[in-house]
Order: structure tokens, then sequence, then C-alpha cells
């Protein structure tokens, strides 16, 4: 049994959440075989990256801040003005860390930041010690023209290259189910890929359950 | 169409050398002439005389391109001025006639000797030093300077090393230009904060050469924005040029140092305290929600 993952499950699995309570992790956990592609795994570095890219830059720019505050009162006055995700977490780091001196603060948030970083990269090292990322060599224009015809090409060129790849893969490994958290590009043309490709199956992952799938195979 | 051969350039240039070095004594490197050449230059345009010298900022200050200023003087600069490649020197052969003002010229050649007179025994460092006191682009350029000498040094200090970049880490912080270089203001925060992340690591050998490879690794980047915005007289062909390196340095630099950093948090980095999971977990949840 063989699972082709989607960009959307790695990115879940990373930060171990998804819009399905962390159905990502889940998929993951499970026991069959796990690939994807080449495609696949740029844009979750891609993706990944820009994430966590995103909290530490806050986390950055709150720590100048700190660095360059006098006291405690004014790195909260600052928070208050400043529009960031995660303000509420740092104000509560901030009462947590149980101090009024500014480099203890920002020393006990920082290790919040690492920890933040550390789980995330652990997932992904754990993630690509699990999956082989396939890498395409054909073009496989026959499945790419359908694509072009059913609009799915204009719609999302990106999505069509991974279904492609997923095709290819699963015409050497067989049955390959398709795992997508991407349901207006890809699930709501479940039928449409899985008549015209390789691809055993396309499982939303919201609906992800293994038993089921394989019940109604046998 | 031909070159146009800048006179009031090629006269600063030959009057400059004469003064400073009539014997031609292979000694002014490009260094010390294009730190010297700022000096005279800022003169210069500040008594409203454009000599159209070629000139930007980069990693260590003022600086010019020779090859910019091989097509603006006739038989070209480094044929005449730099033959060796390694020292400018007067030429031996030069023009009894410049084709320029008498009033450009008196000024010209005043200012020279002024320059003469105050920095003829100055060291290139102490000239260099005078340059970012006149012309720096920004304090941070100017800390940045010392930020580069107290990581170079490789001996002993009274007060410890780490204390000293540490400081210098605060200062620059409080000095960045955010305003004119947000573009690189992402890194340059990635970058202070994995400074102070290797800062902490317990082998000091390991950590001295990583702050230097960090600090080449952002003060390269850093240089090219800075040449990009303090610049005279560059052809816009060199600054297109300038600007795509600037555009792949930010990229690839900033990605490198992320390396370092991932891989300090996976294998050195001790956290201290048992983190609260579900501050962490909700970390992780505001990730991956601003990110779909």
């Amino acid at each position: 049994m063989n699972l082709f993952l989607d960009t959307n499950v790695l990115l879940g699995y990373t930060f171990e959440t998804d819009h399905w309570n962390g159905k990502s992790l889940d998929v993951i956990s499970h026991r069959y075989v796990k690939h994807s592609s080449v495609n696949v795994s740029t844009e979750f570095e891609h993706n990944s990256q820009t994430m966590i890219r995103k909290i530490k830059g806050m986390f950055n720019r709150f720590k100048r801040e700190a660095r360059l505050s006098k006291s405690k009162k004014e790195i909260e006055s600052y928070l208050k003005i400043e529009d960031f995700e995660i303000k509420c977490i740092l104000l509560d780091l901030i009462q947590k860390s149980g101090s009024s001196n500014i480099n203890d603060i920002i020393n006990y948030v920082n290790q919040y930041q690492v920890a933040f970083e550390k789980r995330c990269l652990l997932n992904v090292n754990y993630l690509k010690s699990i999956i082989t990322f396939h890498n395409r060599k054909t073009a496989h224009t026959d499945i790419y023209d359908l694509c072009v015809l059913d609009g799915f090409v204009k719609e999302d060129p990106a999505d069509v290259e991974i279904v492609i790849d997923a095709h290819d893969l699963g015409q050497k490994t067989n049955p390959l189910y398709f795992i997508t958290g991407d349901y207006g590009h890809i699930v709501s043309r479940k039928e449409f890929i899985e008549n015209i490709t390789s691809i055993e199956k396309v499982i939303y992952l919201k609906h992800f359950d293994l038993t089921k799938v394989l019940k109604k195979r046998h | 169409m031909g070159k146009e051969t800048n006179y009031l350039l090629e006269f600063t240039f030959d009057t400059l050398l004469n003064v400073f070095n009539y014997e031609r004594v292979p000694f002014m490197k490009k260094y010390y002439f294009c730190k010297l050449m700022n000096l005279v230059d800022t003169r210069l345009l500040k008594q409203g005389v454009d000599i159209g010298y070629p000139e930007f900022w980069y990693m260590y200050g003022p600086i010019t391109d020779f090859a910019i200023v091989d097509g603006i003087i006739d038989h070209g600069f480094t044929n005449r001025y730099y033959p060796d490649n390694e020292n400018v020197i007067y030429p031996a052969q030069h023009r009894r006639n410049y084709d320029i003002d008498l009033k450009d010229r008196r000024i010209i050649e005043s200012t020279i000797q002024t320059i003469w007179s105050k920095y003829r025994f100055e060291t290139g460092d102490n000239i260099k030093a005078e340059n970012y006191k006149q012309n720096s682009p920004y304090k941070f350029n100017t800390t940045f300077q010392d930020f580069i000498r107290v990581v170079d040094n490789d001996n002993q200090t009274s007060t410890p090393k780490e204390v000293l970049i540490s400081n210098l880490l605060d200062k620059l912080l409080s000095e960045f230009p955010q305003n004119d270089l947000s573009e690189i203001e992402d890194f340059y925060l990635e970058w202070d904060d994995t400074i102070r992340l290797v800062l902490d690591l317990k082998d000091s050998k390991r950590k001295m050469e990583l702050v230097k490879v960090l600090k080449g690794k952002f003060w390269s980047t850093f240089s090219k924005g800075i040449r990009l915005r303090v610049n005279k007289n560059i052809p816009d062909e060199k600054l297109a040029m300038w600007s795509e390196e600037y555009q792949k340095a930010i990229t690839q630099q900033y990605k490198d140092v992320e390396r370092i950093r991932e891989a300090i948090i996976l294998e050195d980095s001790e956290i201290n305290i048992e983190p609260d999971e579900y501050i962490v977990k909700s970390l992780m949840q505001t990730a991956y929600h601003i990110g779909i």
C-alpha cells in the first residue's frame, strides 16, 4: 500500500496542525509506504521556510525592541501597538518569565523561539527520513494536455505537475493513494484525476481514514 | 560614439600623484589612493568643482572601479596609472594642456596641497577613518568597521571578546538604517540573532570561527546594498548589474545563515527551561495558519 503525499500534508505534519484536527499527523504516523515528489519537496521547503521565517521575524523584531527598551513596561507598550500575530503569546511569555529584567525576559522568550524552531526542524528532518521523493523524468504530455482541456493547468499549473508526478510513480508503484488537503484544485477533480492517471484514489485529507479506504477496495 | 575624456579628473589624478609621489616610488596601493581621492573629491565638491570621479561605498569604505575610470581617461586609467596592477603611480608621460577652467585648476591644486599637508604622513587606515568621519553613509557602517576589527582580532583582550561583540551588536541594532534598507532587515535581524546564538556556544574555537563566517556573510551583502545607494558617476548598466547581484546575495546569504542557525539549534543549543507545550503548539499553529 503506497501513499503519495501532497505539500499540504507535509506542512500539516511540520507544524503539527491542519484544518482537520491534525489529520496530517495520522497520515504520517500510518505504517504504509510514503512517497512524494521532488516538486512537492521544493514547494514544501519554500512554504515551510516562509512560515518559519514569519514567526522568527516576529520574535526578532520583538527582541530588537526589547534590547533597545529601558523597561519591561516599555516592551509591553511596544507590543500593544504592534500588530503581531504572536502578540498574545509574547505578552504571556513576558508574564511567565517572572522577571522585570530585560535580559531575563529576552532569554526566556528566546527559549521558546528556539523550542519552536527545533520542533519544526525535527519534524522536517523526520519527514525527509521517511518519505521517498520521486524525481519524474517523463513529461506525460497526454495527461498534461487533458489537464489543459479541463482548465486545471490554467487554475494551478504547479498542482498539475504534482499530479503528473504521482501518475508517473503510480505506473510503477500500484496502487497509489494521493493524499491532499487541496479541495479547490484537486479533490474537486477527483474523478477526472482518477480516470486519466494511474492514481488509484484521490483522498481528501479531511476524510483520511485508511481502514475505510482499504475495506472499499477489497 | 567615442568616449569623452574627462580632463578635470585626469588633472586631479596627475596633480594628486605628482604632489604625493613625484619620484614615482611604487608605494600607493589602490586602497590608499581611493581613500585619498574620497577626501579630495569631498573638498572639491564643497567648493563647487565636480570632477566626475566614479565612486561608491563598499565593504571597507569609499572605492572606485578602475574599469569604469578606464573608460573616461585617455589610453585608460589602468594602463597609465596602474601599470603593475599593484600601485597607483604618477604617469611618466602626461598631458600639458588639460582644457579646463583656470579657476577649477587652481581649486584642484590648492585642495590637493591642503590634503597633502594634512595627510601625507597618515596611514591608509587613518585616512579611511577620516573618510568614515566625513562621509560614512550611516553610523551603522562606521560601527560595523569596529565590529570587523573586534571579530578579526585574534589576540587576547582585557574585556572578553564575547562581551565586546555583544555590545557592538546592541549598538548596531540601534543604528541599523531600517527605513533605507528595509529589503535586508529580516536577514539582518536573523543574522543578529544567530550571532548571539553562536556566542552562547561552549566551544570557543568553533564559536569564533562561526562569528567570522557570519560576519562575512552579512557584511558582503549589506555592502552590496550600500554600493547601490551611495555612489556617483557609475554607468547605468553597472548599477543594474549590482542590483541583480544584491538581490541574489540577500537570498543566498540569508539561506546560508539559516543553515548555520539550524545546525546550531539541532546540535548545540540547550533549552534551559521545560517549555510549556501549549505555547510551543500555539506558535506552530500560528505559523501554519498565517502561511496557508
